[in-house]
């Protein structure tokens, strides 16, 4: 078959403007090499191509020139019977992935048993610390006849295998490196077909005993395995090896898989210096489950079997259970309330995960950078070794320009992927598998639970700025009556008054002259989030001058986007144009809308009444009121020329 | 993959081998062969090779590949192979 396509880094977000990063790093490189080398890390964790990332490489190359100290080097010999020239980029720019400067050696074509053992020769004068194996069945296997028997090939497989413990030895007492050994990739073709794992001397049994006795030795002989085998197995061999490569340049991995190869090595590389992932911190609405408890409710949310959705979540959470059963630690970060976050993992029938398995569980309204710094600061680890998996895009963003550090993965938009994103990410790469693996969950959850407070300290203005965010307020109109309906009746958490009504009623509402109605949406650079607030005013009962706020409410995914000041800025202006001389604003309280039970004295309204069950009347006087500044730009549609029947279509 | 003009072609290979090459102000004809840029070698041709497979989701053959000297053969050759001309 001929492949097309390559094997992407899937798990890291497109870069918006490749070219322009580059030469921008180049310039810092003249005058702030560490401003030039953090550049260089945050370009690398990009979704590469492979011409994408030779560029990259010259500026990698062109850094460690200018400054070789700022990141420690690690000496890499890849040697073997196949070219390997064109893995060398790929791996260089993994390991700027991870802050490792890797100096790459590349062995003669089918001299690596002479490098290993010759002194004075150009492998022993480059002193190299990891010494990586790449070799193919024919470099330690002699031919057998298809005919071989059982025990003709277990002798032959276990003397290869013996050869190769040598070579092993040799690296570790001539040159004192650490070995990486790769598999063997399959790339002889069927000569039975779906026989040939049935007959012993067939060329892929071969190499299938090869390799589970490699990975046994390599276990035991505490060597690194690099297991393109089992890659190829599951993405597909004509990913990794292609003829026309092979036979025009004796490329074993084929280029296509060349950039994500890279990144298994600069994988490894990482794990051997204690560079790779040791907490999972997770989101929790559309992340481990469908929809958002706040709003749906423990019934409304999708999670458990059948529904397609609800299995999907389902997945992730066995695969983060397994994970911290390896002794990764699970923590929780999520815009909730927390009680109400916290009863899912307590009460739902189908949660895999329970709440003894998150170590740090930090559900409110703070903004996420503070969360990661408080769950490190609990769990006493790095900011860097903690890997952030959420659904929202505005969230991952929010996360990578505050907290660079923190590994971020690009979740896919389909729950069914999540896992396959987590996975091949390898953030939580290990090369070996301890007692104090499988004991370390537990130490992590008493450390969690002795440290609490917050602390803070993002900078939430420049990222807001950066988000672009456009807010289109309208009079309801009627296509949009159906979507305020729903968001009126379903939204519980930012929702002032939580009175519900019908779809008749809100045509009411659109169709009186002397009602105030906003149905808003927030566009930002990722996209629009649709309707997500809606606001219904009319002229207060007691005092006809003031403009009461019956209702107001948002959808949850864009708090802290300063959409609430930039409504009551709005609103303000809208009223003052109609006459009106003061906001009133009323606050319901109800299991479920503590969020906003603050919300009028955060925006500058005065309280004018209250009573014994929390409920409050604010005042915000329109004669004095002055624009709050927020990062929006609005559009406001058919107010300002009111009164006019027409205005609500 | 819509079939691209001569132009567009030339323009969309221009881009490609300034990235390879590392030179922004590049320009090309499709005379321009292996033998007017040092930097195009053997290793780079691979190269070129795999950016343009990529690019227009193609495959050469290994004689595709050996005979593919000048920007005029790799016209020729995308255009075959993506269903122009």
């Amino acid at each position: 078959m001929e492949q097309s396509g390559s094997l992407e880094l899937h798990w890291l977000p497109p870069h918006p403007a490749l070219r322009a990063a580059i030469r921008s790093a180049q310039a810092a490189l003249q005058t702030d090499p560490a401003q030039a080398f953090k550049d260089l890390r945050l370009i690398a964790t990009h979704r590469l191509d492979y011409l994408a990332t030779l560029q990259v490489d010259r500026l990698a190359e062109a850094a460690f020139k200018a400054a070789p100290d700022i990141w420690p080097e690690i000496r890499l010999a890849l040697l073997g019977s196949s070219s390997a020239e064109h893995l060398v980029s790929p791996i260089r720019v993994a390991g700027a992935r991870r802050g490792l400067r890797i100096t790459p050696f590349v062995g003669g074509f089918g001299q690596f048993r002479q490098e290993l053992m010759a002194p004075g020769a150009p492998l022993e004068r480059f002193e190299p610390q990891v010494i990586s194996l790449n070799l193919r069945p024919a470099d330690i296997i002699d031919t057998l006849p298809l005919a071989a028997t059982r025990a003709d090939i277990d002798a032959a497989v276990k003397a290869a295998i013996l050869g190769l413990v040598e070579l092993w030895r040799l690296a570790r007492k001539n040159h004192g490196a650490t070995v990486i050994q790769q598999s063997f990739l399959a790339t002889e073709y069927p000569i039975f077909g779906n026989l040939d794992g049935a007959v012993p001397g067939s060329p892929s049994a071969i190499v299938d005993r090869l390799n589970r006795d490699l990975r046994e030795a390599a276990a035991a002989e505490g060597v690194i395995l690099l297991d393109i085998a089992a890659w190829a197995a599951a993405q597909g061999r004509d990913f990794w090896f292609d003829p026309v490569r092979w036979h025009h340049a004796k490329q074993l991995i084929a280029p296509s898989a060349s950039v994500f190869y890279g990144d298994l090595v600069g994988r490894l590389l990482g794990a051997m210096r204690g560079i790779s992932g040791k907490c999972l911190v997770l989101d929790l609405d559309n992340t481990l489950w469908g929809g958002v408890i706040g709003d749906d409710g423990m019934d409304g949310i999708v999670l458990g079997q059948g529904s397609g959705a609800g299995e999907a979540f389902l997945a992730l959470q066995h695969y983060a259970k397994a994970l911290s059963q390896r002794g990764v630690i699970l923590a929780v970060c999520s815009k909730n309330t927390h009680a109400v976050a916290e009863a899912v993992f307590l009460e739902h029938p189908d949660m895999i995960l329970k709440r003894e398995d998150i170590a740090a569980f930090v559900a409110n309204w703070n903004d996420k950078p503070s969360n990661l710094r408080e769950i490190a600061r609990q769990l006493n680890i790095g900011v860097d070794s903690l890997v952030f998996f959420d659904d929202n895009p505005a969230e991952r963003d929010i996360v990578r320009q505050t907290l660079p550090e923190v590994m971020v993965p690009e979740a896919p938009e389909d729950p069914a992927h999540y896992v396959a994103c987590l996975a091949d990410g390898g953030y939580f790469e290990a090369i070996v598998f301890t007692e104090e693996d499988r004991a370390r969950a537990e130490q992590y959850r008493g450390a969690a639970a002795r440290a609490q407070s917050m602390e803070s300290g993002a900078d939430i203005g420049q990222f807001l700025a950066s988000l672009d965010m456009r807010m289109i307020a309208a009079p309801f109109t009627t296509v949009d009556l159906p979507r305020i309906t729903q968001l009126t009746n379903k939204s519980n958490q930012f929702n002032l008054t939580t009175r519900r009504y019908t779809q008749e009623r809100m045509a009411d509402f659109a169709a009186m002259t002397s009602a105030v109605t906003l149905s808003v949406r927030l566009i930002d650079r990722f996209g629009d989030n649709g309707l997500i607030g809606v606001v219904i005013a009319l002229p207060d009962a007691v005092d006809p001058a003031k403009l009461r706020i019956d209702t107001w409410l948002m959808s949850c995914r864009v708090l802290g986007r300063q959409v609430e000041e930039e409504i009551v800025n709005q609103l303000c202006r809208i009223a003052a144009a109609r006459g009106f001389t003061a906001l009133v604003g009323e606050y319901i309280p109800t299991p479920k809308n503590g969020l906003v039970r603050d919300l009028y004295q955060r925006l500058g309204f005065t309280h004018i009444a209250g009573d014994s069950a929390g409920g409050a009347l604010w005042s915000l006087s329109l004669g004095d009121f002055k624009p709050m500044p927020t990062a929006i730009a609005v559009e406001l549609r058919h107010y300002l020329e009111v009164p006019n029947p027409e205005a609500a279509e | 993959m819509s079939t691209p003009t001569d132009a567009a072609l030339l323009s969309e290979i221009t881009d490609i081998m300034r990235d390879l090459f590392d030179d922004d102000a590049l320009a090309i004809t499709p005379a321009f062969s292996r033998k007017d840029n040092e930097l195009w070698d053997s290793m780079n041709h691979l190269n070129l090779v795999f950016a343009l497979e990529s690019k227009y989701k193609i495959k050469f053959s290994i004689v595709d590949i050996e005979e593919m000297q000048s920007v005029g053969d790799i016209m020729k050759l995308v255009e075959k192979k993506t269903g122009k001309a």
